[in-house]
């Protein structure tokens, strides 16, 4: 891995403010946070507290209104082949077929002769193998989600933005997804930060969870899971895990589980 | 009635059945008397003119003359059109110094050209490729901001992200994005171009759809003006088929075309 990938993401006091003719919203207050390079980031929040803008600021879509988002030694103020982004809706190209839609991903400083088997390589990893001449409508959500992560990686990244990436998925291709990308970060040890509104999915995948709060959005506490991979959801330790984010959206008083564990 | 037979018979006859019918009252009224053969002669009578002008070579020499002049108008029209369409789009600027210009001239009957232009250029081909590519021009023009406007921003962001520069975003992801806009642009000038051109020959020309028409009027031979006439409806039938196919041919990823997915 080049020198790069082991650089640290450094998010410093960031905050975002919106301004719309009905006034102005403050989307992040005084965020801050460090990512450590390969590091599995799941950050967790209600709808509307900024983790989308989080993301989109990290990947330089946007630009912060206060403080500043460093990698390594460098500020991040536009987008960049280090860094790759899923979101969740595939976003790919309908006039494009899987190989072509994962090809538009490859910077244009690679050189053509190599783009072949860049793309050959990325189908295998996220398992597409037989698809490369489908086009977009033809293939199943999670189908066309895998896509869009070959898309993302094909730039070899070292950071993995991915923004509620199986929200729209069903429950078992969630879970199976979540495998993949579990398998994916693993062989290709990238720094992932997975925005999710999944608890399960935050848990299973994280090394650290990160739970927002909303209005305006900021980071009400950092949770460390301390599981060995693969995860169990069922275990004991999990549970608790679970019951502990629970309790951070909900309080103590109104109990989500119906259940005493 | 088997099933197969029945979706035979609606694809391929059910279109038939009402004209046929027509044609054969027609046909009957016409024996009897009923209807007066100068003013509508008998489908027969019609079919044996036709016979005749398409053995001797004189149907087809008007029918090139037309064709032609359309080709030329449309071509000529058509390439403004998707010209100004990509600046207009591409700079409120221009859009704001030609909102005037094109408001006031967009209303104008082609029609009302053909004398206007007559006293300008003459009335040789030039007036009439001009006054076909007015005509090709609007829905063209109208069509192509049209597709541009509803470029998903969605996609036009993944290719920002992805590092694309303009041009390479127009070709990847505009164009295609409003090509089938810009095709119902070309479908509906292509109709108007055929349109316009029979009115220009009408109006002043030596050759052509128009010309024959006109021409057939004035020595009372209404055979000749209804073979002139049907010639240019199947003309402009065959002409949207021709259209219909490319499109589905040029825009086979778009669901809604190709009826699958
Ligand atoms: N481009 C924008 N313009 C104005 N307001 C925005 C924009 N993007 C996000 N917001 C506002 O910022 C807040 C956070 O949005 P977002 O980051 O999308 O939340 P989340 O992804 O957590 O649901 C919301 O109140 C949203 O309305
Ligand atoms: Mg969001």
């Amino acid at each position: 891995m080049t020198a790069a990938g082991k650089e640290m993401l450094r998010i410093r006091n960031v905050s975002k403010r919106f301004e719309l003719d009905s006034g102005s919203v403050l989307a992040l207050d005084n965020v801050s946070m460090d990512v450590k390079p390969g590091e599995f980031v799941s950050i967790v929040g209600s709808s509307g507290c900024g983790k989308s803008t989080l993301l989109r600021l990290v990947m330089g879509l946007e630009s912060c209104t206060s403080g500043n988002i460093e990698l390594g030694e460098t500020n991040i103020s536009k987008p960049s082949a280090e860094r790759g982004m899923v979101f969740q809706e595939s976003r790919l190209l309908p006039w494009k077929t899987v190989a072509e839609n994962i090809a538009f991903g490859i910077p244009k400083t690679n050189p053509k002769k190599e783009h072949n088997a860049i793309v050959k390589e990325h189908v295998e990893l996220v398992d597409l193998h037989g698809f490369e001449q489908a086009l977009p409508y033809q293939l199943s959500g999670g189908m066309q989600q895998r896509v869009s992560i070959a898309r993302a990686l094909v730039g070899r990244p070292n950071i993995l933005l991915l923004d509620e990436p199986f929200g729209a998925l069903d429950a078992l291709t969630r879970i199976q997804m979540q495998l993949e990308i579990l398998r994916i970060w693993e062989t290709e040890r990238k720094t992932m930060i997975l925005v999710t509104h999944d608890i399960d999915e935050a848990i299973f995948l994280g090394d650290r969870v990160i739970v927002m709060s909303a209005r305006p959005g900021s980071i009400r506490k950092v949770i460390h899971i301390n599981l060995p991979r693969p995860r169990d959801r069922s275990s004991t330790e999990f549970m608790n895990y679970r019951r502990d984010i629970f309790q951070e959206f909900f309080g103590e008083q109104q109990k989500p589980f119906v259940f005493e564990i | 009635m088997p099933k197969k037979t029945i979706k035979i018979f609606d694809r391929f006859l059910l279109p038939v059945v009402l004209p046929g019918l027509l044609i054969f009252l027609w046909e009957y009224l016409a024996h009897k008397g009923v209807i007066r053969s100068t003013i509508l002669p008998a489908p027969s009578v019609i079919s044996a003119t036709f016979y005749d002008m398409v053995v001797s070579g004189e149907l087809w020499g008007h029918l090139k003359t037309s064709l032609w002049r359309v080709f030329q108008g449309f071509a000529l029209g058509s390439s403004l059109g998707l010209i100004a369409g990509l600046l207009i789009s591409a700079s409120p600027r221009v859009e704001r110094s030609l909102l005037l210009v094109t408001g006031i001239l967009r209303p104008i009957p082609i029609i009302a050209w053909v004398p206007v232009l007559i006293l300008w250029m003459g009335i040789d081909e030039a007036s009439k490729v001009t006054v076909i590519s007015i005509g090709t021009f609007w829905p063209v023009l109208l069509n192509v901001i049209h597709g541009i406007r509803s470029t998903d921003r969605k996609h036009i962001e993944v290719a920002t992200m992805l590092g694309k520069n303009p041009s390479s975003i127009l070709i990847h992801v505009i164009l295609p994005s409003a090509l089938p806009s810009i095709f119902t642009g070309l479908r509906v000038g292509i109709g108007i171009a055929w349109m316009s051109v029979i009115g220009a020959e009408l109006i002043a020309a030596s050759q052509g759809l128009g010309y024959l028409i006109a021409y057939a009027r004035e020595l009372s031979q209404a055979d000749v003006m209804l073979v002139g006439v049907a010639c240019i409806g199947f003309t402009g039938l065959l002409i949207d088929i021709l259209l219909q196919c490319i499109e589905k041919r040029l825009l086979y990823w778009n669901v809604n075309l190709s009826g699958k997915g």
